[in-house]
């Protein structure tokens, strides 16, 4: 499978008569927008904002963030099982809008959680402060329950970015890079005397706001499976995760999943990048044991050398990355794990739940707990209120003037586990 | 499903899985106290003592499905354990508040979503 991502550069978004790019910026028909999006009668109302890198503005709470892309050759469509059919993705051309991202947020539940910061201290700890945002704020009727409040949201911020999407349609791309995924016989034979490494993908998958879905499936019901990275890239995983903001992987993380990229880039130089598996965090012990046996039985049936493994979220999924090593290491698979930590406020309590000595190669995107003070900004979108409630909130979080003091697993992405942030720590 | 047992301090459980064994307790350190007990009486822990990635000590409801062996399950101790040891951390920095009867719902429905996904494998 071949991928050729074009990229369309945008350094500005604005509403306007049409929906175009034109000259690097995404002008957005707001009511063509709106007509399309609010459709679902379970929706009362939708607001939709426009921020900017370095605005005085909070987000707050972020639900997810999509990248608006297309398809504009090859087989299937963007976010396939939910937007797009069946067909499979992850061949041909699609088309990105670069720097341009849609930003969901909406009281699902009371203690929902995920700020993003546009300037000040807590935009360092954010990717989503740097992207052109289109905020989608949508609210839903009252007796709406809470797992069909999170897919209303989902669904939305999926058809918004689809629909900014299209306007690249025609666009002729910055930068175009290409991405390719050999038959595993082929891929290997390719550079025979370079380790064959490959990637374990863990998905969250434990239930409401927990979850994450692959072509449409939710990824609780899959045994571990091969995908294509390109695959990744056509949005075949999507996140339905709002819990833990910090080491969530957003829908605009899965598509830009800087492992894969990383994979890519030294490729055929110091290792052979063989592929993908990807496996599920769930609730049962039992669960965890079989889908941790069938990754390490993919991981030896591809023939790979060493595996990066990353972990989605924090706690209960410690125990998956530690089965995910163990086994894999078992079979003489070398493995490096991408994990972020909950060592405390002071960095002295035990990182992770669980540990295992054959897990001596660990990457860190960063201790969650360490507590930041974001100033006021001049506007707040959503709701601040949730603010002493969240997740890395405390009594007294929300100050009279606007500030908060939370710990930094209140920020999005601020530890992401793919290392899409730029919390690490360091040895001198 | 005789031989398990749910271990909770949410009413959404006892009000849902009536037909099935359930030890009611009021706190939420008590669900951890109990269940470690009743590993050492060779219980296995069927669903995993941490929640999800919703930290320990922010939700101040929690269940934890076992079922009963005949011999003791090392792993549920060592499972038990560092999830007491990693609640006792969290609750360190996370003051015990009052929440509205909303977000205590919601935390109720996270909490049984997770127990339902463990019970239907």
């Amino acid at each position: 499978m071949k991928l050729e991502l074009g990229k369309i550069k945008i350094d500005d978004i604005e509403f306007a008569d049409e929906t175009k790019v034109s000259s690097s910026t995404l002008y957005i028909n707001k009511e063509e927008l709106l007509e399309l999006i609010r459709e679902d009668s379970r929706i009362i109302d939708i607001n939709l904002d426009i921020v900017h890198p370095g605005d005085s503005v909070r987000i707050i709470p972020v639900k997810d963030v999509i990248e608006p892309r297309v398809k504009v050759e090859g087989e299937g469509g963007i976010f396939p099982g939910f937007i797009a059919g069946e067909d499979m993705v992850g061949s041909g051309r699609t088309n990105v809008l670069k720097g341009a991202a849609v930003v969901t947020t909406g009281d699902i539940v009371g203690f929902q959680e995920g700020i993003i910061d546009m300037s000040g201290p807590g935009a360092d700890y954010t990717p989503f402060s740097k992207t052109h945002n289109l905020v989608v704020d949508c609210d839903v009727k009252e007796d709406i329950k809470q797992h069909e409040h999170e897919e209303i949201i989902r669904m939305v911020g999926l058809k918004t970015a689809t629909y900014l999407g299209k306007a690249a349609v025609d666009i002729e791309p910055d930068e175009v890079e290409v991405y390719e995924h050999k038959p595993y016989l082929e891929a290997a034979a390719e550079y025979p005397d370079l380790p064959k490494v490959g990637y374990v993908y863990m998905l969250q998958s434990q239930g409401l706001l927990h979850d994450t879905y692959v072509y449409g499936v939710d990824a609780k019901e899959i045994i571990p499976t091969l995908i294509s990275p390109t695959e990744i890239m056509d949005g075949a995983i999507i996140s339905g995760n709002c819990v833990s903001a910090c080491d969530k992987n957003a829908t605009y993380i899965h598509l830009n999943n800087p492992v894969i990229e990383d994979l890519y880039k030294y490729h055929g130089e110091k290792y052979n990048f063989i592929g993908v598996i990807i496996t599920n965090e769930n609730v049962t012990l039992a669960d965890k044991v079989r889908s941790s046996n069938y990754t390490a039985k993919l991981a030896e049936m591809i023939g790979l050398d060493a595996a990066i493994i990353s972990e989605e979220g924090f706690g209960n999924p410690d125990a998956d990355l530690i089965m995910n090593c163990t086994k894999l290491e078992e079979k003489g698979i070398k493995t490096v794990l991408i994990t972020d930590e909950y060592a405390g406020r002071d960095g002295a309590s035990q990182s992770l739940a669980d540990a295992d000595p054959a897990g001596d190669a660990v990457v860190t995107a960063g201790n969650a707990n360490e507590v930041i003070t974001l100033p006021p900004m001049d506007r707040v979108i959503g709701h601040q209120k949730f603010a002493d409630i969240i997740a890395g909130g405390f009594d007294g979080s929300l100050g009279e003037d606007g500030s908060i003091s939370v710990e930094i697993q209140a920020i999005m992405a601020s530890t992401n586990e793919l290392g899409f942030n730029k919390l690490t720590a360091r040895g001198y | 499903m005789n031989n398990k047992v749910i271990v909770t301090n949410n009413p959404l459980i006892k009000k849902k899985y009536k037909d099935l064994k359930i030890i009611f307790v009021e706190d939420l350190s008590d669900v951890y106290k109990k269940c470690r007990d009743m590993v050492h009486k060779n219980w296995a822990l069927i669903s995993h003592p941490l929640a999800g990635s919703v930290k320990p000590a922010q939700n101040p409801y929690r269940s934890i499905v076992l079922v009963s062996g005949e011999k003791f399950d090392y792993y549920s101790l060592e499972t038990i354990e560092n999830a007491i040891a990693k609640l006792a951390q969290f609750s360190h920095n996370h003051k015990k508040r009052e929440y509205s009867n909303k977000i205590k719902k919601d935390y109720q429905v996270i909490d049984l979503t997770l127990i339902d996904s463990a019970l239907k494998n």
